[in-house]
């Protein structure tokens, strides 16, 4: 029989555990996977990316960060290409397209390979979301570069993003991704006075970019959801064991808008009295003079000219498409004329309002069919072609304009 | 357990130092794991974002 080991158990004070080892490994650890989550933010893990579907996008509780981002344009844009960027919301992020059928892929193709065209559209998103923080965060590296983002007529848009998506634009801003720009920066300090409330989660965003900046726990994880095992619960897929499986498993869960079988899901019934009062709602900012013209009111016009004007940084402008999207006819035919020629004018009127503090703009759809449609404003790939057809001439001039085709 | 005990009573001390420091190694490494998992969830909002369009 062996003589007992007077040093079993370990005669330490916390028993097994040494306590300079035990600190060494935590600090080993954080420094592995922040090594391992900075590599990664530089890595896309995407392959094949085609643009933020439902389940790795905050809907399906899946937060894309900023350099995960930026390291989907640096895959797929080589050197020599002009970056096209696509910003804005559902409408340019192909809802009702298959992503074969999504009308950035016609987009491209219309293109040609002297452009590489990336869908940073999210849905509910703003111009200045997303795609927006991505193509001003990477403004160096890809100097030729054309934004496309989208706004609905007469909506005043916030220069630093908005709802969900506003972290995309807080890890650009606390992270000094982005540029220095006076208007902005005036109007966050105005937001933060204006509701105090918000200035805790922002301080808590603030120290978490921090944190963030230094251990890049937000693209480990991020990687870990999409390659390995779900890490977050998602709803938009039943809860325990379904949400571990790895995001890449799920295919891109949009469907086509042109397929007989969502006929009935395009124009409910349900759903047509808050679309008219959507179409009509815009008349609360016009007037109608005697002539039967209507007139945007005062106060509209110099808050949309404001926001718009404040939207983008002063230099970044010119290369900024700005898109308004215009109706489904399913819902314009059933206006008034008077109604339809209100509307019209709303179109033309933010256009031009666009036009005026400096950015190139163009509406759209008001030659699409009902067809063109899969609801109200978002397209089917038939109208989203359509779209990449006027789109696409637009691009070409403006990147002539800005001597990126030298 | 009981057949753990005796058979790393039987292990020579030095051993028994260097496993120690190695279960503590890993404690440290699984904890910062934790940890590194815990900044990323508090970093995530706790309201769903639930996309309703018209």
């Amino acid at each position: 029989m062996s003589p007992p080991n007077p040093s079993f158990p370990p005669p330490a004070r916390f028993g097994w555990i040494h306590p300079r080892c035990f600190l060494g490994g935590i600090v080993f650890g954080l420094g592995v996977l922040a090594l391992v989550g900075w590599k990664l933010s530089r890595t896309d893990y995407h392959p094949g990316f085609v643009r933020f579907h439902s389940m790795i996008s905050p809907e399906g509780n899946y937060y894309p960060t900023l350099d995960e981002m930026c390291a989907i344009a640096r895959a797929k844009c080589r050197p020599g290409q002009v970056l096209v960027i696509v910003g804005g919301n559902s409408i340019l992020l192909g809802v009702w397209q298959r992503a074969e059928d999504v009308w950035t892929r016609r987009l491209q193709e219309l293109l040609g390979d002297r452009y590489c065209v990336v869908n940073f559209a999210f849905r509910g998103g703003s111009p200045t979301d997303g795609g927006a923080v991505v193509a001003e965060a990477l403004r160096r590296e890809f100097p030729r570069q054309i934004l496309i983002v989208n706004e609905a007529a007469v909506t005043n848009v916030e220069s630093f993003g908005h709802g969900p998506y506003r972290y995309i634009f807080w890890q650009g801003y606390f992270g000094g991704r982005l540029m220095d720009a006076p208007k902005r920066e005036a109007r966050i300090r105005e937001y933060l006075r204006d509701y105090p409330e918000q200035r805790l989660p922002i301080l808590e965003t603030r120290i978490s970019t921090w944190f963030d900046a230094a251990l890049h726990y937000h693209d480990f994880w991020n990687w870990v959801t999409v390659e390995c095992f779900g890490t977050v619960p998602s709803y938009r897929e039943q809860y325990f064991p379904y949400f571990l499986r790895p995001r890449r498993v799920y295919p891109d869960p949009e469907v086509d808008g042109t397929d007989p079988a969502y006929r009935d899901h395009h124009y409910p019934l349900s759903s047509l009295d808050a679309e008219m009062r959507i179409m009509r709602g815009l008349s609360v900012y016009y007037h109608r003079e005697p002539s039967g013209r209507w007139v945007l009111s005062e106060r509209s016009t110099s808050d949309l000219a404001m926001y718009s004007d404040e939207a983008f940084p002063e230099p970044l402008k010119k290369r900024t498409l700005v898109l308004i999207c215009g109706s489904s006819p399913y819902y314009r035919r059933l206006l008034t004329d008077d109604e339809r020629a209100m509307v019209r004018q709303t179109y033309a009127d933010t256009v031009a309002t666009w036009r005026r503090v400096g950015y190139p703009a163009m509406d759209y759809g008001w030659d699409f069919t009902a067809e063109d449609f899969g609801d109200r404003t978002h397209l089917t790939k038939l109208g989203g072609w359509k779209l990449a057809a006027q789109v696409a001439p637009e691009v070409s001039a403006m990147a002539k304009r800005l001597g990126y085709l030298k | 357990m009981r057949r753990l005990k005796a058979l790393l009573a039987r292990v020579p001390a030095p051993c028994i130092r260097f496993l120690a420091a190695a279960v503590s190694f890993l404690a440290g490494l699984a904890v910062a794991l934790m940890f590194d998992y815990l900044l990323y969830r508090i970093g995530l909002p706790s309201k769903p974002f639930i996309y309703v369009s018209f």
